[in-house]
């Protein structure tokens, strides 16, 4: 299968340099402390915050700053087939662990000494680009609850096609042995907070395929900006 | 840069469809348009120099830049940025609401839904006896007694530490251990800050509003000599009592839902606004809707009143 028609377009029927259609909400869990859902096309994240609260684990506990940990779960429906996925397993750990890394390093973690902040992700529907998709739930879910950040974090997913870089992509998409490139910039400029490739791209053409992900990212930031002013806006005490 | 620019890029608000209730007293035009500039993690505050960095805030090659979502606000050259929603930021003189977590040495730990625990000492509470007992080596074995883990009280802060915990202490007989009643949490922001956060309610029920965004809904405010450490949980409340608290409870939680501002004459005006419905109806949404936007269209025109 192609990811690119001969007419240039894709199977979901975007072009190439097109990101999928955002949805998103916030406050939707009133327990914690901030949340987020997003929609990313068919790939849909909850995500909830808690803290900074008092660090659980005093070996942790550092006077320096807070600590961020992340549990990331998938639902058993999220994928075709029906799946039980055990907790804890190395794929989605390691996931975790990269979330944890990003946002250590744009969270104002210096405010919160003794601290910790719990941030849990859902992947309720999978389809492609979850990675990228939690962090953008993580960002809005932690602008959501109050805390400190050097920016709104966003984050896509990107493959190059015989050197013509193809954004956002979906699961249809990710199936082919094609590279893989996670790019999470911060502001929706060009300072970057986490990369991650996966398979192999010819050198010539990652600096088109690295240009392509920054616009992409800069677009997602854009709606992840409307939708966190609307959500302000609306959210702000009366009286 | 314009959205309208980005060919296919849509920003859909539309599911999933609960908590949609802030949206509604929107569309009501219940919320003022007020003019306060948002700001997300990111945004630049105001590129021109001369600015103190407040709170909220940090400068990036000279221009400031904003950490938190909300609002700027400005005192002469001090700009900081308040977030619409966060965790309590606790300051001296505040009435809270928290639960005991531990006993350790000399002090208790209480959760009162802040950055950190809350640590109340031994020396700073009324033990029973009066005021100028001295605390003696008894008193520290017998900590459990007066509060255990998991029990509630009311406190007031009295000290912000230097990492930003909160000392808490509970030297009035207003203070103390709470018995039976209910402990509604709302998100802390909501709570507006008076002078009395402890009401005997004309409807026959007191509540306490605990600036931590807990709020206590009791039979009767008590004073008791002995620091209130001898709860009665036997006592059986009258049912008539208990449906008054009920009421208050759900009124508390629609106004928390609807983001309207807590205090005693908001929940009063939700108490009597909700007269012509059952009290098991406040947690339909649009019974909510409605109750919620009366209560602020009361408040506001009892406000241009007093201005005439």
């Amino acid at each position: 299968m192609n990811v690119l028609s001969e007419h240039g377009f894709r199977a979901d029927g975007r072009r190439p340099e097109q990101i999928r259609n955002i949805s998103c909400k916030l406050s939707v869990c009133p327990e914690a402390d901030g949340s987020a859902y997003i929609e990313q096309g068919n790939t849909r994240i909850m995500c909830a915050v808690y803290g900074p609260h008092e660090a659980t684990n005093r070996a942790k506990a550092s006077e320096e700053g807070c600590s961020v940990s992340v549990q990331l779960s998938t639902a058993v429906f999220a994928t075709l087939e029906r799946k039980n996925r055990r907790r804890g397993d190395r794929k989605t750990t390691a996931l975790a662990r990269m979330l944890e890394k990003a946002f250590e390093s744009v969270i104002v973690t210096s405010l919160f000494p003794r601290a910790q902040i719990d941030i849990c992700c859902e992947i309720i529907q999978e389809d492609g680009s979850r990675l990228s998709s939690c962090i953008n739930a993580c960002s809005l879910a932690l602008a959501d609850a109050g805390i400190p950040m050097r920016g709104v974090v966003t984050c896509v997913t990107c493959s190059s096609v015989d050197g013509r870089p193809v954004v956002d992509i979906s699961a249809r998409e990710e199936m082919d042995t094609i590279p893989r490139l996670t790019l999470a910039t911060l502001s929706g400029h060009d300072e970057v907070v986490l990369v991650e490739m996966e398979n192999r791209v010819h050198m010539d053409h990652l600096s088109a395929l690295m240009a392509a992900s920054h616009a992409a990212s800069s677009s997602i930031h854009q709606c992840l900006h409307a939708a966190l002013q609307q959500h302000l806006s609306q959210t702000r005490a009366i009286l | 840069r314009n959205m309208a620019t980005l060919a296919g890029i849509r920003v859909d608000i539309s599911s999933p469809p609960s908590s949609a209730a802030p949206a509604a007293l929107e569309l009501s035009g219940d919320r003022d348009n007020a003019s306060d500039q948002f700001v997300i993690p990111g945004n630049a505050v105001s590129t021109t120099t001369g600015f103190m960095r407040g709170h909220g805030t940090f400068t990036r090659d000279g221009e400031l830049i904003a950490t938190l979502a909300g609002s700027v606000q400005q005192v002469n050259r001090l700009i900081t940025v308040k977030p619409v929603k966060s965790r309590y930021n606790g300051e001296v003189g505040d009435v809270v609401v928290g639960r005991v977590v531990d006993v350790q040495q000399k002090r208790w730990k209480v959760d009162t839904s802040s950055r950190l625990d809350s640590s109340l000492l031994l020396s700073s509470v009324n033990l029973p006896g009066g005021e100028l007992r001295r605390k003696s080596v008894e008193d520290e074995l017998m900590m459990r007694d007066y509060l255990k883990e998991g029990d509630l009280i009311s406190a007031e802060v009295q000290q912000v530490q230097h990492d930003g915990s909160l000392q808490l202490h509970t030297r009035n007989l207003k203070y103390g251990k709470l018995a039976q009643g209910i402990s509604v949490q709302v998100p802390s922001y909501l709570i507006k800050r008076r002078k009395a956060h402890f009401h005997s309610l004309p409807c026959g029920a007191a509540v306490v509003i605990g600036c931590n965004g807990h709020v206590w809904i009791a039979p009767e405010l008590r004073e008791d000599a002995d620091g209130g450490y001898n709860q009665d949980l036997e006592e059986v409340i009258s049912l008539e009592t208990r449906s008054i608290m009920a009421r208050l409870s759900g009124c508390v939680r629609l106004l928390a839902a609807h983001c309207v501002a807590i205090y005693d004459t908001t929940i009063m005006a939700a108490f009597e606004l909700s007269a012509n419905h059952k009290a098991s109806d406040l947690l339909n949404a649009a019974v909510a809707t409605e109750i919620a936007s009366l209560v602020v269209r009361k408040i506001r025109a009892e406000a241009t009143e007093e201005e005439l």
